[in-house]
């Protein structure tokens, strides 16, 4: 009775009536989130105790006890994939924060024609289908029939390159990931470059400072959150690439000519951590196993967010600071 | 002041309610009607769940089984991840299509209907009128061609067949096999070899391909060519717990010649890759010969190659005495073993596999029918469909043996990625096939332990 009574008189305040109305407004999320995303976490981990290959009913399904967790002992493609993924990573999300941040400087600069166009035009790659962009890189660098080899061609003639094979195809997926990303990226550099206030690169100027000085120490650090928020969501999606290694290798003879599948194994050199888990679920029917392996990914990648985090305070300049 | 509704107010209620949804579900319970010596309203009320590509189970055959038998279908889209969805929570459909290589792993699971005592007593279908691809759905325990039939092939085909673009010959001064007489896999790849047109480092046109190579080296070409050689290891233990390929010279053959015919850029390859896949490069004519099914047949002429294509019988590896050419894929229909109604589970399949869908499916040539008697519906209204249809007759005598397809993995374990290696020269085709050999034999344990 005294409980009810002080709900009641809770509820009739201001507070607790915001209260339960925010919570009303996020429960059909929180309720999504609850069942579609951690009850699907907790059902993946429980696979990872199983023998679940993926054609069984659940009752054939039985604990496996730790036999999945054994086999990352003795997986011999482990450092390899780990490797590739971080090497990955460490090309791609430099180069491409870079390009994009160097497209949206020339785009911010005053005067400039057709900016709306130039906008458009650099984002077009963001929307495009991933396959069709694959498809578009496939005829662009086909060994034979390709354009880039014809270009090469003209400087040293009879040129040949197989881009689909060795570190070829590395930097084939780097210029992939690159452009793909590159008008998302750029407009939210050309946003965080329109927040900086004028004065403060005119008072710099006055003063004396250059170009390059203006953009050292005024543009980039009060650009420092942008480039943080871009540096830890290319983390993110570097690490757990999966598509484009998979599209890209199926296009290639001897794996290819099947349709891009995700038992599929890429070409060794851009075999991916994310494509060796999938590869073990769809592959080789090892789902517990292979759901222990993106676990490894999840967990990776948030310690190596929580270090970046970290050592944000270092190199991160807020306005409020 | 409105009076409460009480507890006991709510149960009265619910029980009014309760009961009234029981009668009315008993009157409106359709009843099975007993069977109808002309088939209708025999299966009325009956639903069943149909996974299929839409373009093979048309609305107007759903239709036809609906008004002549009575059985409604939920049909779905072809979806293999959903069909493993589905399978993982109970609800399998109660119909949907399997291939050679995808029917075994079910058929380990106790996952497919039995459909022997149906074919006794089929009017439709009888057991001399079948073709032999239906034995790639018979299994005896886990080894196929006789036993137990689980799935009747639809438009399969003899899947080893040669396709020839004649323009390439005729610029390299070579003369196109007869069809008569089969060559051999040696003359194949000399043939290849004169077919390749090369510009430096560029290849203009590769001699020829397998779609088995192409699709990444699978055990599909061995299980056809080993039996040909006298003496061959069987690629897969008895039990098909293992897989030999190491300590298997006859497989080294066959691996080594294709590695040979890429490494020399004769055949696309990882090291060479073709631009799209075998069909569309054929038709681009840039590529000599194609070794495919029958099906590839419909699609080997283009604005290219019409009129320019000839179609030779499958090539042997030691004599033409021991020649064959299987079917590979030999796609099937397939009920679930767990089907509310097996009954009206195998008339469907049996409509689809004998009856109109199946007249509709021969005459319009993309694959050979399942009964012998619709061979000849097949079309031989051009030159080109006469000939293909010479020859597939002709291939039908070598096409009985049912390719021996492990039931615990349908690939070799990191194939394409060995092969890779090997053609790079990062390492040897012995060690390709020893480390493809551990990697799928572990892949075999895994699934048996599974199952266990």
């Amino acid at each position: 009775m005294t409980t009810r009574a002080s709900q009641r008189r809770w509820m009739d305040t201001r507070s607790g009536r915001e209260a339960a109305a925010f919570y009303l407004f996020i429960s059909p999320w929180l309720i999504g989130f609850l069942v579609l995303t951690i009850g699907i976490v907790i059902v993946g981990l429980l696979i990872t105790f199983s023998n679940y290959d993926g054609l069984m009913p659940l009752e054939q399904v039985k604990l496996w006890g730790l036999r999945n967790y054994e086999r990352l002992a003795t997986d011999s493609k482990l450092p390899n994939v780990l490797l590739n993924t971080l090497w990955f990573t460490l090309v791609a999300v430099p180069l491409g924060i870079t390009v994009q941040l160097g497209l949206a400087i020339l785009l911010n600069r005053k005067g400039l024609r057709g900016k709306g166009i130039f906008r458009t035009l650099f984002y077009i790659p963001s929307i495009m289908p991933l396959v069709a962009v694959v498809i578009a890189f496939q005829i662009l660098f086909d060994k034979n029939t390709g354009l880039v080899n014809a270009v090469l061609s003209l400087v040293v003639p009879g040129t040949a390159i197989n881009w689909r094979l060795g570190d070829n195809i590395r930097w084939v997926l780097i210029m992939l990931s690159v452009w793909a990303s590159l008008g998302s990226g750029m407009v939210i550099f050309l946003a965080g470059l329109q927040g900086i206030p004028q004065e403060l690169k005119e008072a710099a100027r006055i003063d004396g400072a250059n170009g390059l000085q203006v953009f050292r120490r005024i543009t980039l650090p009060l650009l420092s959150p942008v480039i943080f928020f871009q540096l830890i969501i290319g983390i993110i999606f570097s690490m757990q690439v999966l598509m484009q290694p998979l599209l890209l290798s199926a296009a290639t003879s001897g794996y290819g000519g099947r349709s891009a599948n995700l038992s599929l194994q890429p070409v060794a050199s851009i075999y991916m951590w994310n494509n060796h888990a999938v590869y073990e679920i769809f592959g080789n029917g090892r789902y517990g196993y292979g759901v222990i392996l993106l676990w490894i990914m999840f967990i990776f990648v948030a310690v190596l967010a929580f270090i970046i985090f970290r050592t944000s305070r270092y190199w991160v300049f807020y306005d409020n600071e | 002041m409105p009076s409460k509704f009480s507890r006991r107010d709510f149960l009265k209620f619910g029980t009014v309610a309760a009961g009234g949804t029981v009668v009315a579900t008993y009157i409106g319970l359709p009843s099975v009607a007993a069977k109808d010596a002309l088939g209708t309203a025999q299966f009325e009320g009956v639903t069943l769940v149909v996974m299929y590509p839409d373009g093979e189970f048309p609305q107007e055959y759903r239709d036809q089984v609906k008004n002549e038998m009575g059985i409604d279908i939920e049909f779905l889209q072809e979806d293999l991840n959903r069909l493993t969805a589905m399978w993982a929570a109970g609800e399998a459909p109660d119909i949907w299509r399997a291939n050679a290589l995808q029917i075994g792993p079910h058929v380990v699971r106790n996952q497919v209907l039995g459909l022997n005592d149906y074919v006794d007593a089929s009017e439709l279908i009888k057991w001399d009128d079948l073709q032999p691809a239906a034995k790639q759905h018979m299994f005896d325990g886990v080894v196929r061609g006789s036993g137990t039939l689980y799935g009747l092939p639809k438009d399969w085909g003899t899947d080893f067949l040669v396709f020839c673009y004649t323009d390439a010959f005729a610029e390299a001064g070579v003369d196109v096999p007869s069809p008569d007489s089969p060559m051999s896999y040696d003359e194949f790849f000399a043939l290849a070899a004169q077919l390749t047109k090369s510009e430096g480092d560029r290849t203009l046109r590769w001699g020829g391909t397998s779609h088995y190579w192409e699709n990444g080296p699978g055990p599909q070409f061995l299980l056809e060519i080993l039996p040909q050689i006298a003496g061959a290891e069987a690629l897969y233990s008895d039990d098909f717990s293992s897989v030999n390929l190491s300590n298997n010279p006859a497989v080294a053959e066959v691996f080594n010649k294709w590695l040979e015919a890429a490494k020399a850029h004769i055949a696309p390859s990882v090291i060479d890759p073709m631009p799209s896949w075998f069909g569309q490069v054929f038709t681009q004519g840039t590529l000599g010969m194609a070794q495919a099914g029958y099906w590839y047949g419909a699609q080997a002429e283009s604005d290219i190659t019409r009129d320019k294509v000839v179609v030779l019988p499958a090539p042997y590896w030691v004599s033409p005495e021991t020649r064959t050419d299987s079917s590979v894929w030999a796609t099937a229909t397939v009920g679930s073993s767990r089907t509310a109604n097996p009954d009206a589970t195998w008339k469907v399949i049996e409509y689809y596999s004998g009856g109109q869908p199946a007249i509709d499916r021969a005459l319009q040539g993309w694959g050979v029918p399942l009964l012998k008697s619709m061979f000849d519906m097949l079309p031989q209204d051009t030159p080109y469909n006469q000939q293909r249809y010479a020859i597939l007759a002709s291939e039908l005598a070598v096409a009985e043996r049912a390719l021996g397809y492990n039931p615990y993995v349908s690939e070799f374990t990191e194939a394409a990625s060995l092969i890779q290696q090997a053609l790079e020269g990062s390492i040897s085709a012995e060690d390709a096939l020893s480390q493809m050999e551990s990697a799928t034999n572990e892949a075999i344990r895994d699934t048996i332990d599974r199952l266990a």
